[in-house]
């Protein structure tokens, strides 16, 4: 096997000899890894918010009498992607003297047993699983349960093509990405026809003589995303810091780190490598 | 019956249809024999003798090394082959930013430990040639000469059967190319057999050994000068 210490010597050849224009390839680079990274953030809070979005339910919760049967729901929904919130007898009342106050003052007027006609209410909003909701209709502590889907259809209508769109801009990307390797390959040619001459003139096998020239490739993908993993950083540190979470509707859950897509980026950039610098039969060889 | 190490047949090399560089190359050359080709600048030594090396294809005729077909062997019995071949080349073949033990380590890759020069006789070779408080240099730093040097020195670090080195002496001062060429027949008497192209007369003269001249594009080999 080749040493590891003369391999890598001579896979950074080129970076020695054009490290000007190489290190602004590796900027370049950079940004185009980090773009990717933020449409994969993108896609991953869409497809999230969408599907919230299509399957939230407004779920009403009338109980029987003033109990508190509150953190037995909270035990039910556990886990459920949905927000709970609960309305005593004062809060019903407010929420209806905009559009009856004739009713909130009459009831008003009865004093503390005008409230015992408006009894406690859980109103729930979000994502909730057919079976939670069977499980709450046990509860005995429950007189009435409504439901009824939650309306986001142009909101939908919007994530739909915003994710479309970063689908194109991802592929895109990736496109500008694979140009930067096969352009990197034009620029280390005549470095890596020197290298692969020199070792195959020495009985070493086309296939290992080619080994710098791919790592070179690798090594200029792998300072690439490095970079862009620390620009990701910064922002993640700096300026996402005090972002607020806006609600299950907004694009900022979780914020987190596309590993997968990072992954996937690598395969790719990674093949095109192996078909750049291992297609064709060199002149050297 | 003893296989030729190289067998020549008819060889022919044109760049342009119609203008040969050198036609009719007939020669064959057995293990310890010495071959010098002696032409003059342009006659296409050097061509002749990539060819002969595998790295240029010739227009007509074949090269056979240790009964391969040079030109119609696959990848692995040319890998094979020129594990057996060092070959010096007028351009020498080096990497500016390596240094002159990255060369070294560098020629020895791919091949077996029984077929590493040994340490100790490589270390003289390394005395002999100037070299042995120049190995952490790269080779851009080096001289003209010392280039050379490096050069033929990666040419000793394995036990090969064929040598071919073109004008491996010709920017060296004349006590050094007495020392490489002293070098070349030790190698020679221990079984390697050299190809070498020169124009200098006066080392053929006095190394006396067999010759091939290059002359308007016709092959001749000779018993001596």
């Amino acid at each position: 096997m080749m040493h590891l210490r003369l391999l890598l010597k001579l896979a950074l050849i080129p970076f020695r000899r054009a490290w000007g224009v190489l290190g602004l390839m590796v900027i370049s680079l950079a940004q185009m890894f980090l773009a990717l990274w933020f449409c994969a953030l993108l896609q991953n809070e869409i497809s999230h918010t969408r599907q919230f979005a299509e399957q939230a339910k407004l779920i009403t919760i009338q109980l029987k009498e003033q109990v508190d049967a509150l953190p037995k729901i909270r035990e039910i929904l556990d886990g459920q992607d949905a927000t709970i919130e609960e309305w005593d007898s004062e809060d019903v009342l407010k929420k209806m003297e905009q559009d009856e106050p004739e009713l909130v003052q009459t009831v008003r007027s009865l004093g503390p047993e005008g409230g015992l006609l408006f009894p406690k209410m859980v109103v729930i909003r979000g994502v909730v699983l057919p079976e939670r909701i069977e499980k709450l209709k046990m509860m005995t502590e429950i007189s009435r349960l409504d439901q009824g889907p939650v309306h986001h259809a142009r909101l939908t209508g919007f994530y739909k093509h915003l994710g479309i769109e970063i689908k194109i801009a991802a592929i895109l990307l990736l496109l500008l990405v694979l140009v930067q390797l096969v352009v990197f390959q034009r620029i280390q040619n005549r470095d890596a026809s020197e290298v692969v001459a020199n070792l195959t003139a020495w009985g070493v096998p086309a296939i290992r003589a080619r080994l710098p020239s791919f790592l070179s490739m690798i090594t200029l993908s792998g300072i690439a995303a490095l970079l862009s993993v620390l620009e990701w950083g910064i922002f993640r540190t700096f300026i996402w810091r005090d972002n607020a979470f806006l609600g299950e509707l907004s694009l900022d859950h979780g914020l987190s780190f596309p590993w997968g897509s990072v992954a996937i980026t690598f395969v790719v950039v990674t093949l095109m490598s192996l078909v750049l610098v291992y297609s064709g039969r060199a002149v050297e060889e | 019956m003893k296989t030729a190490l190289l067998k020549v047949e008819n060889l022919a090399k044109s760049y342009v249809p119609g203008e040969m560089v050198w036609k009719h190359v007939s020669f064959e050359l057995g293990r310890g024999d010495f071959l010098y080709i002696l032409g003059g600048s342009g006659a296409g030594k050097s061509s002749l003798l990539r060819t002969l090396a595998s790295f240029e294809s010739p227009s007509d005729g074949r090269v056979l090394c240790q009964g391969v077909d040079l030109q119609t062997s696959g990848r692995s019995e040319l890998e094979r082959i020129r594990q057996r071949i060092s070959f010096i080349p007028q351009n020498l073949g080096l990497i500016p930013d390596l240094t002159i033990a990255d060369h070294l380590e560098l020629s020895r890759l791919g091949i077996r430990p029984a077929d590493r020069m040994e340490e100790s006789a490589l270390k003289n070779v390394i005395t002999l040639t100037g070299l042995a408080n120049k190995l952490g240099k790269r080779v851009a730093t080096l001289s003209g000469g010392e280039r050379q040097r490096v050069a033929i020195l990666r040419a000793f670090t394995r036990k090969v059967d064929l040598l071919i080195a073109d004008e491996p002496t010709g920017a060296q001062d004349f006590e050094m190319t007495w020392k490489l060429m002293d070098l070349f027949v030790k190698l020679n008497l221990s079984g390697t057999a050299l190809l070498l192209a020169t124009h200098d007369l006066e080392m053929v003269r006095r190394l006396r050994k067999r010759c091939a001249i290059l002359k308007d594009g016709s092959f001749k080999v000779e018993d001596r000068v």
